[in-house]
């Protein structure tokens, strides 16, 4: 039988043809004998076995199956394969980035540092908004709120838990601080108070002793529950810490349990050291239905999905709005007049709706400006990519002559570009680790124990981020490099010519690169000119007071059990104390000072009929002593301030601010009228005060915003637990802040101290945003200017030895200097300019989603878009000068002796 | 592969072709064993230097007429590693069977 119809049948036979196929896979080195070997066992078993045609289906098969595990032969033969050939790419990867050291650096470097800022915003952003609380099966647990992220009161949620079949439970639980005494001293920590089944809900074991019972929040319990940072530090991990008694708000709780290291509560991103249960809360306010205070965590029965556990919840939600109406106002911010509906969101990250908005607000822009920096990074590391192509023409081009396959060229070229992007991921860690560091250092000047103190960690997550970040960069940047670099003009390109077809196209893609290195900064640029526009509109901003001199301070007697006779008579003994330190020009309390970290307000109706005006409507308001108005330096515009004569037995008063006379009496000439006419300060049952008095406008809660309608009445007429103090001093120093510490430590030793800080700095809380966000996207801005000024030198440099032939002709022929030069910053403006242009249309599409940032400042403020553009031709002008100068050094006879 | 122990399926694949069965499907018949185990274990034995391949003569192939077939022999190491391979299930063999006369009498 002639050997050709032999293969001819070979390609018949199922089992044959299963080898054919499989060998595909088999490295190509190998590929050959491996299917001769199986070829020739097969064939030699079927001649064995007589004649394919002859044999019975049993054998057939029984020859399909050797066949088949022919399959696991080959895949057993794949690491082979990337010995073979990854291996070479990357020792010769290796070799050429370890040979070009520059190029390596200035890559590895862009890129670590567009990687680690990712890496770090996403573990910011990770520890704040996606990662899971240190609970047991937190796929169950959501967080559970009211209308636009409000809470709930205690006796509803009780009615939630007892009528709900889809829940497993709901805990509720709300920071407060605790005053810790500790021997003479005391200080202030984070707590949390809770519903009883809180660890229940979360799953939260305990290192030592026992969770609180179920029942242990219906009525009160002196029992606490530590943390274990809080056990460590504070008691050197003391075994016998269970069972002991710890004074907290000057009563004594017995330690029932320490909690598992690594748990700090609920509140991300603050962090509870203690818990207690809710029932020790002193105050009506669980009793109370329309309260909205306490936060919720809901654990949802095994199963039940989170639309059916919504809609059920609604349900109740419902039956109680009927059983107890809510007042009208208490709709009118978030759930409208038909009530907040319940939702449930995934307990992760920071569960207040508030604060969760502001931190992906932040970490929103915060990465989207990295993004743009690493995209710059990428244009610039291609860039340089593609200059390297163009030195390694020669190379290439001899490797495709003799036969290398364009593919598996530009694999090897990939593996380079993805070598230098692992490398620039790996030191973009270690720089991401710095950067947490930065970030941690930069949080918001909040006074203890409420320092935010997010969990960065750069754990598996982050770096599976930043390994796929860095892939995806390779790939970006190396693609294009890579495919015009294996498209060399053979011929030419043999000759050693470099003034080639793929040369100028080359310089094409090059010059696209610059440009959008140019239009990706100028967008940066606009948006860092807009933040700072808007920080220095915000910093001019009057507050209304005087923030030199001014030290404010908290003092919360109502949570040592003061009552309010006592706190009379503490009020007024401090305040003797205080006068007669020298140093101390005005002391003054009030409940609290504006710009703080709570507010005050209530109803105010008019009296009379000022038609909407007069309607009952939550306005700012104070309560202060007859000094406050001295003390912050707010001047009052028409009638007295309060004196010490406006006393609980004397007639009810009250002081308005401008934008509250205006708007509730829009009839009056001026302001003065309002004097003597009554507003009802409370809901129905209230008494009228009489205003004696039109204080001068201020910012209450926020720098920014609108002007608010605000009022004040005398602290004697309704008193006070927390109160805070603000003391006017004759100089800014530490003296006088300790003698304060002396005094009130001399009238109660047991009172810790809170918060105190100049006003100044109070009112530097309010501009941490607007600093942040001008500082970091003017940081990476300026980094992405620094980044695309170096493509367009780069580009400019290249384009000066490409055209060093023709320069020299020119030169030859009688061109100046200055012509040359000229021509070289033409080009390179000319690349400058459409940058500017594609850049200025992105950033007018682009800023408008800054608007809600900004403060005083329209996203499309002419004086920085007119602006920038400047500043980025004149940095990119510098970046051209450089490789002109060197143009006009052009030896017209050297040149022309070239190629 | 290192030079650690050698594992029973591998020692028997080896065992097999000491007693020549050079073949890969030969190798299969007479151990038994899937061709998805032997024939990965003939590559890492070649590759540890146990074994070293051969394709057979041209004209025997010929005469079939087939491709030729390869062949697996023995090298001085793998002939090393088969003894003490052979000597340590051997001994393995003689616990068990030392441990079930033991167990006899008390049956009996």
């Amino acid at each position: 039988v002639p050997l050709h119809s032999h293969f001819k049948r070979a390609f018949i036979r199922p089992h044959l043809r299963l080898i054919r196929l499989v060998g595909v896979i088999v490295p190509r080195r190998l590929r050959a004998d491996w299917r001769q070997e199986w070829e020739a066992e097969l064939r030699c078993r079927e001649a064995l076995l007589a004649e394919w045609d002859r044999l019975g289906w049993r054998n057939k098969l029984d020859l399909l199956w050797r066949s088949s595990s022919a399959f696991w032969d080959a895949l057993w033969l794949q690491p082979k394969r990337l010995e073979d050939e990854m291996f070479q790419d990357l020792r010769f990867g290796l070799r050429l980035l370890r040979t070009h050291k520059g190029l390596t650096a200035v890559a590895v470097l862009s890129l670590a540092l567009g990687i680690g800022a990712n890496t770090a915003i996403f573990s910011l952003a990770d520890a704040l908004l996606w990662r899971n609380l240190p609970a047991a099966d937190n796929d169950r647990l959501y967080t559970a709120m009211r209308g636009n992220g409000g809470g709930f009161s205690y006796r509803n949620c009780l009615d939630y838990y007892d009528r709900s079949r889809v829940l497993e439970g709901m805990a509720l639980y709300s920071q407060e601080n605790l005053a810790f005494g500790h021997g003479e001293k005391s200080e202030v920590v984070l707590a949390e108070s809770i519903t009883g089944n809180f660890f229940e809900v979360l799953g939260v074991p305990m290192a030592q002793g026992r969770a609180f019972a179920s029942d242990e929040d219906r009525t009160p319990h002196p029992v606490v529950v530590v943390s274990y940072d809080f056990w460590q530090q504070r008691f050197g991990g003391d075994p016998q810490l269970v069972g002991k008694m710890l004074m907290f708000n000057n009563q004594s709780f017995t330690v029932i349990g320490v909690t598992v290291p690594g748990f700090v509560g609920a509140s991300v991103p603050w962090r509870a050291e203690v818990w207690v249960p809710m029932a020790m809360r002193s105050g009506p306010e669980l009793n109370e239905r329309n309260g909205q205070q306490f936060s919720a965590v809901a654990k949802l029965r095994a199963g039940v999905s989170r639309e059916q556990a919504e809609a059920e919840l609604e349900t109740i939600n419902r039956q109680l709005q009927q059983s107890y109406p809510e007042p009208d106002w208490f709709n009118e911010d978030g759930g409208g007049k038909h009530g907040r509906q319940v939702s449930l969101v995934p307990a992760q990250g920071i569960p207040s709706q508030i604060v969760r908005r502001w931190a992906s607000l932040g970490t929103g822009l915060a990465s989207s400006v990295a993004c743009l920096v690493l995209l710059i990074a990428c244009a610039n590391v291609a860039n340089l990519l593609l200059a390297r192509g163009a030195a390694r023409n020669r190379e290439i081009a001899i490797r495709l002559a003799v036969g290398a396959g364009r593919l598996r060229l530009i694999r090897q070229l990939l593996t380079e570009s993805l070598l230098l992007a692992l490398a620039g991921g790996i030191a973009g860690v270690l720089l991401a680790h710095w950067i947490n560091q930065l970030l941690m250092s930069l949080h918001p000047p909040l006074p203890p124990p409420w320092e935010l103190k997010a969990d960065l960690r750069l754990d598996g997550r982050a770096l599976v981020y930043t390994l796929l970040l860095s892939l995806l960069t390779g790939v970006i940047f190396g693609l294009v490099p890579a495919w015009a670099a294996t498209k060399p003009a053979l011929l030419s390109a043999l000759k050693g010519e470099s003034r080639s077809s793929g040369g100028r196209q080359r310089f094409a893609l090059r010059s696209l690169l610059v440009v959008t290195q140019v239009a990706l900064s100028l967008v940066l640029l606009v948006s860092a000119g807009l933040f700072i526009r808007s920080l220095q509109q915000l910093q001019a901003v009057s507050p209304g007071y005087e923030t030199r001199n001014r030290l404010v301070m908290d003092l919360d007697i109502g949570s040592l059990g003061y009552n309010e006779e006592r706190g009379r008579i503490f009020h007024q003994q401090l305040l003797e104390r205080l006068a007669n330190v020298t140093g101390i020009s005005a002391v003054a309390t009030a409940d609290f000072i504006p710009l703080g970290w709570r507010g005050g307000g209530n109803l105010i109706t008019v009296e009379g009929d000022q038609g909407d005006a007069g309607q009952p409507k939550m306005t700012d308001g104070q309560r202060v002593d007859s000094r406050y108005f001295e003390a912050m330096g707010i001047p009052i515009l028409r009638g007295r301030a309060f004196t010490a004569a406006d006393t609980a037995a004397s007639e009810r008063v009250a002081i308005v601010n401008q934008t509250l006379a205006r708007r509730r009496w829009s009839n009056i000439k001026d302001i003065g009228e309002v004097i003597g006419k009554r507003i009802r300060i409370g809901d129905q049952t209230a008494p009228w005060s009489v205003i004696v008095g039109v204080a001068a406008d201020g910012k209450y809660m926020s720098l920014s915003g609108p002007q608010h309608e605000g009022w004040w009445v005398p602290i004697m007429q309704s008193p006070t637990g927390l109160f805070q103090m603000v003391v006017r001093t004759t100089a800014e120093s530490p003296d006088i802040a300790s003698a304060i510490r002396r005094e009130v430590a001399a009238l109660d030793p047991n009172l810790p101290f809170q918060n105190m800080v100049s006003l100044k700095e109070r009112v530097s809380l309010y501009l941490w945003p607007a600093r942040m966000g001008a500082g970091l996207v003017a940081a990476l801005g300026g980094l992405g200017l620094l980044l695309a000024a170096l493509g367009l030198y780069g580009v400019m440099s290249y384009a000066v030895v490409q055209r060093t032939r023709e320069i020299g002709i020119r030169m030859a022929l009688g061109a100046q200097a200055r012509n040359v030069l000229g021509a070289v910053i033409g080009d390179g403006m000319r690349l400058t300019l459409a940058g500017i242009v594609i850049g200025l249309a992105g950033a007018w599409a682009i800023t408008r989603f800054l608007a809600s940032m900004l403060y005083g400042v329209s996203a499309r403020d002419p004086l920085t878009f007119a602006g920038v553009p400047l500043v980025l031709a004149t940095v990119a002008l510098l970046a051209c000068y450089l490789p002109a100068r060197k143009a006009t050094k052009v030896d017209p006879l050297d040149a022309l002796r070239r190629d | 592969m290192g030079k650690g122990f050698l594992t029973y399926s591998t020692a028997v694949i080896l065992q097999a072709v000491s007693n020549g069965y050079l073949y890969g499907f030969d190798i299969i018949d007479i151990t038994g064993l899937p061709g998805g185990t032997v024939y990965p274990a003939l590559r890492r034995l070649e590759d540890a230097g146990y074994l070293r391949s051969k394709w057979e003569e041209p004209h025997i192939a010929q005469t079939e007429p087939r491709p030729p077939r390869k062949y697996y022999e023995l090298t001085r190491e793998g002939r090393d590693a088969l003894a003490e391979a052979v000597k340590r299930y051997r001994q393995l063999e003689q616990t068990q069977t030392k441990k079930e006369r033991e167990r006899k009498p008390s049956r009996a």
